[in-house]
Parts: structure tokens; C-alpha cells; sequence
């Protein structure tokens, strides 16, 4: 399954870019697609390998699996940018002077969404809010909203308090303070916490089937009902390979978006 | 006696001076500080009278509140009472973060900021008042020249690319961007090893020369106090000012014991190491030349230093910043002694009354 790939959240504040270059770093990040590129030729050589009967070459139908895989990748971006727009500011929120005795709170219901079992969460919203992609937006939210609350946080309260004092006493306002100094210099910490949700909701996102959201988890879901292990090995390869990648895509961001000179 | 006429010294503008408005007078008017939720006061009714262009340094022991006293002047702490006056002018009126802007403020962490660039973070308070791109630009290069770092070298780099003692010289720079007429200096060479202290206090005290802003200046290192100040405080707890006078005066007469123990031992050391020799009415030079040499732009200290050094008491006082120039005079020991007790006790402007004996 592909939850075995989840990278656990990166919170240490200065992971320096010392002893491993920029170009050692960066030759590193191109192995992981060409990897996954082999995997998914082994899979397509060993699928065509095999005689399918009709359910399996049904479920195999290229525009099919397309279809999934596309659904799959919509359910998780929607999740994740929506994710991103309740949890960063939230974590803004709660690392302000006046809201630090709500912060409690906040990391407690973050907790609450990642603690509940994803498929439980997904049912019972189903019941609530009916089926369909919208509510399996939701589930993955809640369950993807700790890791980038939590980093918001840490990431805001790891920087310098003597920055802060220097930026208000040259004059900046509060605001500028967060604008200009807090908020870029926690851009690392809070992106590898949205790495961490991305990889999170690609993996859960193959739940969203079972309210009828579409995804990769349909095949997979498909293979162990109907007894058909090729159908859930090659969804699950899938699933797994999207996770991995997603996760590649991530740290590209990071290495990107870091601020220079930290 | 003053040789020189006091407006030959006032009035110049030389092209590397980095400052043009000089200061402004700060007067602290009965301000008190109780921070929430404790009885006792951090800062107990100061008051306090700055003069314009003048270095003065608050010294006390941790938690004195003398950090609290110097914050509340930019208002990064709010008094609870009382006045504050900059030029006049009641700050506790004007809005805080524009308040801010105008006044320089130099901490011990330095505290510049690791994304931005060198010429960023000099940039920031000029481009916040709103100056042109161009003229910042200008202002930056030229305060980089200031203080020694040459911008073609270091303008592009980031922070953590510079040594700290660098670091601090941008931290100076960035405090003297928009050419403030106050700065606030809260232990900014603290955090440096000895040697780099003692160089950027010099080259602090040389920009000084030509800026003349009105410091105030935490320590709690009374040594730095005495060579910083124009004017030292010395503060008790509560901020409580147990005496307010120039660093001779000081020495030479402790207000009570609690301020005679701050100076600690060596007192009348440290004096003669505030007495310049290029102050002081030197003897003609004997005829001998095997006496040892000094320079001019030293001590008293150091020349009582060197005469014991060499066991003579008298040394040979030269031109030049290491005595290599021409001899001009020479010192004996009886005229550190007389420097020392004949010294009037609250004259200021006093130079050390040496005798002349033909």
C-alpha cells in the first residue's frame, strides 16, 4: 500500500545546505522519476505478459485506468490546496501574541482529524454530507490538515525572536514583521509539512472510492473483491508510484521556494 | 585648557561623513514601568536628560532595567507613566512604528535578516520612509564604504556569508541607513570575541566623531562603559540612577559604594587610561635617546605601562599612531602621579594639570 511511503514531518528548522551541495542535491532529485519510470515499464511488461480475462482486461482498459488516475489527481490537489488555504492561516492565527491560548486547541483538533480512522472519517461524512467528490475533499482535509498546521506553527515559532524585535525596532508593522521576516524565513518548515499532507492525501485518497469520489482505489478496491490480485497489484503499484511522485514533486517545490541565504 | 576653537571642530563636513542631521536631545521626564502583573516597578520614576550628540551609557547589572529604560525611548516598551521627549517632541504621541523608523536601533544578536542580501537589509528603513530606489541605492553604497566593508564585495552577499564582527559593522549600517538622529545600542558588541570588540568600539567611536548622534548605549560591562561614554549612568535596581556624570568624573569620585564597587578595583588605573598624553603638557625632551618612546595618540596608562615595562621613570612621547615620528616631549612618572590627585574633582573639560618644569 502506498501509506508505507509517507515521509514523517520534517520539523528541524535549519537543516542547513552545508556538506551536501546545491548540484549533489539537485543530481539526487533526478533518480527518483527515472526509477518510477522503470517501475511503471516493469509493471506494463509484466501486465502484458499476462493472458486477462474479461473483468481484468475491462478494469485494464488504458482510458479507464486514465480516467482514475486523473480523478485520483484531481481529489488530491483540490484536498491539498484547500488544506493549504485553511491551514496556513490558521497556523498564522494561532502563533500571534493574542491567539497563543487557543494554539492548544487548534493542534488538538488537528490531532483529532489525523487520529480518526481515514475510512471511518470518509463513511461518516458520507452519511452526513451525502456521497461524492466534495465530501471526499473534506475527509482528506481533515486528515491532511495536522502536518501543515502543525509545521505553520513550528515553522513561526522557530524564527529568531531577536529578528523579530530587530524588524519592529527599525519600524516595520506587524504585519510587514510577518509578511517580510516571519513568513519567509518558515517557508521551508511549512512546505515540508505540505509535502507531508500531499504525500497523505494522494495515499488516503484511494478511500474516496468507497463513497463513490472515483480514484485509483476503485481498481484496487475491484481486484480484491473480485479476486483478480493483478487488478490490486497494478492499481496499488499506481497508487504507490503517484505518492512517490507527488512527494518528488514536493521536495522540487522546497528546493525551489527555499529562501536564499538560510 | 581647549588649544583648538570649539566651531573648527562643530562646523566641518568632510565628503566621507556619513551623517548630516546630528542629534537630538532625549529627556526621560519621571517614567515609570510596571510591567502586568507585578507590583514592584522594572523602571521607578527615571529621569533622565540627553544631550544632543552625546554617547550615554546606561550600565548595571542584569535586570537592572536598563534595557527596559532604553526600549521604552522606542517604544518597544510602553511606559506607564510619565514622559519621554526626543527634540522636544512627546513620542508617546506619535505613532510607534513611524517613531521607529527614526531612530537607529543596534542589538547584541544583531538580528539581520538571513533572506535578504547586505543591501537589502541596509535598504529596508529608507525604502519604508518611502526614499527612491536610487537614493537608497546611493545611501547604502556609501554606508558600506563607512564602515569598511567595500559594497562591490559585499553589498550581494548574505549574512551568513560575513564574520560576525562584519555582521555587527552591517548591523551598524543598517541602524544609520536613514540617518537617524537618535540610535539605541543595546550591548551591540557583546557577543564578539575581544580583539573585534575592541575594533569595532574604536571605529564606532571614530563615526561618532563625525555623526555626532545622540546615543544611548547599554552595557553591563563598566570598562566599555568608561570608554563608549560621553556620559555614564550608573543604574541601581529599578533603573534607579545612582550617579549620571562623565567617566573622569566618575572615577575620580564614586557617588556611594554601590557605584564604587561597579568600577571595581584599579580605579585610579582606569583613569589614567582616560587621560590622553596628546592632552597632557609634555616636558622637553632630554638629550639622551636611550629612554623608550611612546605615541602620542596613547594613555597615561600606557605610558605608565611602558615605564614599567622598562624600568625608567620617564618615557620619550612621539608623533606618528606608533611613536615612529618626531619626539615631541616626554613624561615622567611624578606627572602621572600629579595628573592623578591634582585633577579638579567636577571639571570636565579639565586636561590633566601637568607642570611644566624647564
Amino acid at each position: 500500500m502506498a501509506t508505507a511511503t509517507v515521509a514523517p514531518a520534517r520539523v528541524g528548522l535549519s537543516e542547513r545546505a552545508a556538506g551536501t551541495g546545491p548540484w549533489k542535491r539537485r543530481a539526487g532529485m533526478a533518480v527518483r522519476p527515472v526509477l518510477l519510470g522503470a517501475v511503471l515499464l516493469a509493471l506494463y511488461l509484466w501486465v502484458q505478459s499476462q493472458t486477462l480475462d474479461s473483468i481484468e482486461s475491462r478494469a485494464l482498459d488504458p482510458q479507464k485506468i486514465r480516467l482514475e488516475l486523473w480523478q485520483h489527481v484531481k481529489l488530491s490537489l483540490a484536498a491539498t490546496a484547500l488544506t493549504i488555504a485553511i491551514a496556513v492561516p490558521l497556523g498564522v492565527l494561532l502563533t500571534r501574541p493574542f491567539a497563543r491560548w487557543v494554539k492548544p486547541i487548534g493542534l488538538g483538533l488537528g490531532n483529532f482529524g489525523q487520529a480518526i480512522p481515514s475510512i471511518g472519517l470518509i463513511v461518516l461524512l458520507a452519511l452526513w454530507l451525502g456521497i461524492g467528490f466534495w465530501t471526499a475533499v473534506i475527509a482528506l482535509v481533515a486528515y491532511a490538515t495536522l502536518p501543515i498546521l502543525r509545521n505553520t506553527i513550528v515553522g513561526l515559532d522557530g524564527v529568531d525572536p531577536a529578528l523579530k524585535e530587530a524588524a519592529r525596532g527599525m519600524g516595520m508593522s506587524r504585519l510587514a514583521v510577518l509578511s517580510r521576516v516571519e513568513l519567509p524565513l518558515a517557508v521551508p518548515v511549512i512546505l515540508a509539512g505540505v509535502r507531508t499532507a500531499l504525500v497523505l492525501t494522494v495515499a488516503t485518497a484511494t478511500l474516496a472510492t468507497f463513497i463513490d469520489a472515483g480514484g485509483l482505489g476503485g481498481g484496487l478496491i475491484a481486484g480484491i473483491k473480485l479476486n483478480r490480485p493483478s487488478l490490486s497489484l497494478t492499481f496499488g503499484v499506481l497508487a504507490a508510484v503517484l505518492a512517490l511522485f507527488a512527494d518528488w514533486v514536493g521536495g522540487i517545490t522546497e528546493e525551489v521556494l527555499r529562501p536564499r541565504g538560510i | 585648557m581647549p588649544d583648538t576653537a570649539p566651531d573648527s571642530t562643530t562646523s566641518q563636513t568632510a565628503s566621507t561623513v556619513p551623517a548630516r542631521t546630528g542629534g537630538a536631545t532625549i529627556q526621560l521626564l519621571d517614567v515609570t514601568k510596571t510591567y502586568p502583573g507585578q507590583v514592584a516597578p522594572a523602571v521607578d520614576h527615571v529621569t533622565l536628560e540627553i544631550a544632543a550628540g552625546e554617547i550615554v551609557v546606561l550600565v548595571g547589572p542584569s535586570g537592572c532595567g536598563k534595557t527596559t529604560t532604553m526600549k521604552m525611548v522606542n517604544r518597544l516598551i510602553e511606559p506607564t507613566s510619565g514622559q519621554i521627549l526626543i527634540g522636544g517632541t512627546d513620542v508617546l504621541r506619535l505613532d510607534a512604528d513611524e517613531h521607529r523608523r527614526n531612530i537607529g536601533y543596534v542589538i547584541q544578536q544583531i538580528g539581520l535578516f538571513p533572506h535578504m542580501r547586505i543591501a537589502e537589509n541596509i535598504a529596508l528603513v529608507p525604502r519604508m520612509l518611502g526614499w527612491s530606489k536610487r537614493r537608497t541605492a546611493e545611501r547604502v553604497e556609501e554606508l558600506l564604504e563607512v564602515v569598511g566593508l567595500p559594497p562591490g564585495e559585499y553589498a550581494r552577499r548574505y549574512p551568513r556569508e560575513l564574520s560576525g564582527g562584519q555582521q555587527q559593522r552591517v548591523g551598524v549600517a543598517r541602524a544609520l541607513a536613514a540617518d537617524p538622529p537618535v540610535m539605541l545600542m543595546d550591548e551591540p558588541f557583546g557577543a564578539t570575541d575581544p580583539i573585534t570588540r575592541d575594533r569595532l568600539q574604536n571605529e564606532f567611536l571614530r563615526l561618532q566623531r563625525e555623526m555626532g548622534k545622540t546615543i544611548v548605549f547599554v552595557t553591563h560591562d563598566f570598562d566599555e562603559a568608561l570608554k563608549m561614554g560621553d556620559r555614564i549612568a550608573v543604574l541601581g535596581p529599578q533603573s534607579v540612577i545612582a550617579q549620571y556624570d562623565t567617566p573622569e568624573a566618575i572615577l575620580a569620585a564614586p557617588a556611594n559604594d554601590y557605584v564604587a564597587s561597579f568600577i571595581g578595583s584599579g580605579g585610579q588605573l582606569k583613569r589614567l587610561g582616560l587621560m590622553l598624553l596628546r592632552d597632557a603638557r609634555l616636558r622637553p625632551a632630554p638629550a639622551r635617546k636611550d629612554l623608550p618612546t611612546i605615541t602620542i595618540e596613547a594613555t597615561l596608562h600606557d605610558a605608565l605601562d611602558v615605564m614599567l615595562e622598562n624600568g625608567r621613570d620617564k618615557v620619550l612621547v612621539a608623533a606618528g599612531e606608533s611613536g615612529a615620528g618626531e619626539v615631541l616631549g616626554c613624561i615622567r612618572l611624578d606627572d602621572l602621579m600629579a595628573a592623578i590627585c591634582d585633577e579638579p574633582e567636577d571639571d570636565q573639560g579639565a586636561k590633566p594639570d601637568l607642570s611644566v618644569v624647564s
